[in-house]
């Protein structure tokens, strides 16, 4: 099973780089640009600047492309700090929108090759930066919008150091340079998600099997809820015991539910494999 | 290896924290407001977590002590649970932690102190002859960290001067040097929990081994401490008669019966709510997936199957101890 990743950029010259490199091809023009992997595995939409853009884009990803559960979420974009080196890459790991003061804490269970930082969402550019955050201006409407589809260790905001204390001028030119110096440490992360995303599509409930039982008999709402339940105990009991060969002679879904009941309470509860 | 530690900004500078921070220089340390602000989000994935768990390092603000869950008894006359921890260093499938907390972190409330004060008045609150009961591994293990929280460093001198307030240490820990390195006291009970070697290897993940725990019981009971066994709880599975007569039998061959202060029995249960989320987290698991059943809110084995086990335990367990030494976790069982 593939994992599925949408990316979310502010401007095409951050975009572009990573276009380039992870092969997207562009899938929708309007309203939004958004380019795709030919697996669709990797999805990217370039929002505009600003929360209230990056909010909206994933908001709109989210009602367009989310069919499955634990797709992976990955800001990426450039800020300002005090110190550090133009150029380098950092994670968020607490991202606080400076208006409304609300915080954000992006769980630490990725190996990330880089640094973590606390992030400062702005509405409009400052250059005077505060002592330890870095300063930009899309995580907070990217990561509250993010939360509605996803678990929150699929959510990350990565940002390149584009302006420091020191140097404040950059442009679309440079920033694409910056960008295009970290796509491995991009991939890296984006390669970490993938998988995060895959392994926990394994483990929901095996669509392919639910679907073929509701293709064959009728269930009501309550009996589907109750069939999904025993082909996840199925899946963990009887992982190589097909469950169609002890219901296919059943006429009625009451006794499809009951008979496959039936075969897992007579199953050994073997303690090794517990 | 604690690779994060949130740091709530009330306790930035308390003496417990500076401690920890120093044992662990390379963390990456991030502030915040309050505790819950990372702990209680909705949509966190408990397994992913648990694979490697931050510290959030907080104050508690009420709530100290707790009326202990129905079952938790073990002969006083008041019980009380209070946890200075939230979540557990160890991974057993059974555990009900997955399914209650949000957040595979822990949570560590660095004010000892005012527990302390809470223990208090409600000691101060007891009449004449009464006794009250302390749990401490409710919502953590009570030792499996203790090298990093000091929590029974602080709160073993603060019992030893309260004869009637019995403490309970709940582990399946090893790490217990403070205890060996002080003398005993008879209000205090260190209870170690079991399952058969067999369940213990597929289901406890990263539990010392049941032969080192043994060992380490007997070293306690030498060394003159109250001793608890908690087989809570009782896992349902092949032969679990011959697994677990084999884990009591070695039990009381190596320990002697006086050192027990007492025993429990329970088998594996569930509020539905916290099963159902645990069962979502782990879909692949055999253990909770089978020969179980929901009554009354509650997801445990059917009924015969607890009945027995409970019995059969109870009554192996009988020929080493006075029955008015073992009790029973789960009170609906004889209903």
């Amino acid at each position: 099973m593939i994992g599925v990743l949408n990316i979310i950029v502010a401007l095409p010259a951050e975009a572009n780089p990573i276009i380039k490199f992870f092969k997207l091809r562009p899938i929708v023009s309007e309203p939004y640009k958004i380019f795709a992997s030919k697996d669709h595995s990797i999805r990217l939409i370039i929002s505009g600047v600003g929360k209230i853009c990056s909010n909206k884009a994933v908001s709109m990803m989210g009602e367009k492309f989310v069919q499955k559960k634990f797709q992976a979420w990955l800001n990426i974009g450039i800020g300002g700090h005090i110190n550090r080196p133009i150029g380098s890459i950092l994670a968020a790991h607490k991202i606080t929108d400076k208006i409304s003061t609300r915080s954000w804490y992006p769980p630490m269970n990725l190996n990330f090759p880089f640094e973590t930082v606390s992030m400062l969402t702005v509405d409009k550019e400052i250059h005077d930066y505060p002592e330890e955050e870095l300063v930009e201006m899309e995580a907070s409407g990217f990561y509250s919008a993010s939360e509605v589809f996803s678990t929150h260790e699929l959510i990350h905001s990565l940002k390149i150091i584009s302006d420091n204390n020191l140097e404040k001028n950059f442009d679309g030119k440079s920033v694409k340079r910056m960008i295009e110096k970290q796509c491995e440490n991009i991939q890296s992360v984006v390669n970490q998600l993938l998988q995060l995303s895959s392994r926990l599509q394994e483990l929901e409930v095996p669509s392919h099997k639910l679907n073929e039982f509701l293709i064959n008999w009728h269930f009501s709402v309550t009996q589907k809820y109750e069939l999904e339940k025993i082909l996840r105990r199925w899946s963990a009991v009887l992982p190589n015991k097909d469950p169609f060969k002890i219901v296919n002679n059943k006429r009625i879904s009451k006794d499809v539910i009951l008979a496959l009941h039936n075969e897992l309470e007579k199953t050994p509860m073997d303690p090794t494999s517990l | 290896m604690i690779n994060t530690i949130y740091i709530e900004k009330a306790v930035r500078d308390h003496e417990r924290t500076n401690k920890i921070l120093k044992r662990f220089p390379d963390a990456r340390r991030i502030s915040c407001d309050r505790y819950g602000e990372v702990f209680n989000p909705r949509r966190q994935n408990f397994r992913i977590q648990k694979q490697n768990p931050a510290l959030i390092i907080a104050e508690k603000f009420k709530n100290f002590l707790l009326p202990a869950p129905e079952g938790f008894d073990i002969g006083g006359n008041k019980n009380f649970y209070f946890s200075h921890m939230l979540n557990c260093l160890y991974d057993c499938r059974y555990c009900f932690l997955q399914g209650m907390f949000q957040s595979a972190n822990y949570v560590l409330f660095v004010n000892y102190e005012d527990f302390m004060k809470d223990i208090d008045k409600t000691i101060n609150k007891l009449k004449n002859e009464e006794t009250a009961t302390f749990f401490s591994g409710y919502d953590c293990d009570s030792l499996a960290l203790e090298s990093v929280t000091e929590f029974a460093k602080y709160f073993l001198p603060f019992f030893r001067k309260r004869p009637r307030a019995l403490l309970e240490l709940r582990t399946k820990s090893l790490n217990t040097q403070v205890l060996l390195q002080s003398e005993s006291f008879n209000n205090c009970i260190i209870a170690f929990s079991f399952t058969p070697e067999e369940v213990s290897k597929v289901t406890e993940i990263g539990v010392p081994s049941v032969s080192s725990r043994i060992a380490m019981m007997e070293k306690l009971s030498k060394a003159g401490w109250n001793i608890g066994l908690r087989l809570d709880p009782l896992i349902y599975h092949d032969n679990y008669k011959s697994n677990y007569k084999k884990l009591i039998s070695k039990i009381f061959y190596n320990i002697e019966n006086e050192s027990f202060h007492s025993v429990s029995v329970g088998a594996m249960r569930f509020p539905k709510s916290i099963y159902n989320k645990i069962e979502r987290l782990y879909p692949d698991s055999k253990l909770l997936a089978n020969a179980l059943e929901s009554t009354k809110g509650m997801v445990s084995y059917h009924k015969n199957i607890e009945q027995e086990m409970i019995q059969y335990c109870r009554s192996y367990i009988a020929k080493y101890l006075p029955t008015e030494k073992i009790f029973q976790c789960t009170p609906w069982a004889d209903e």
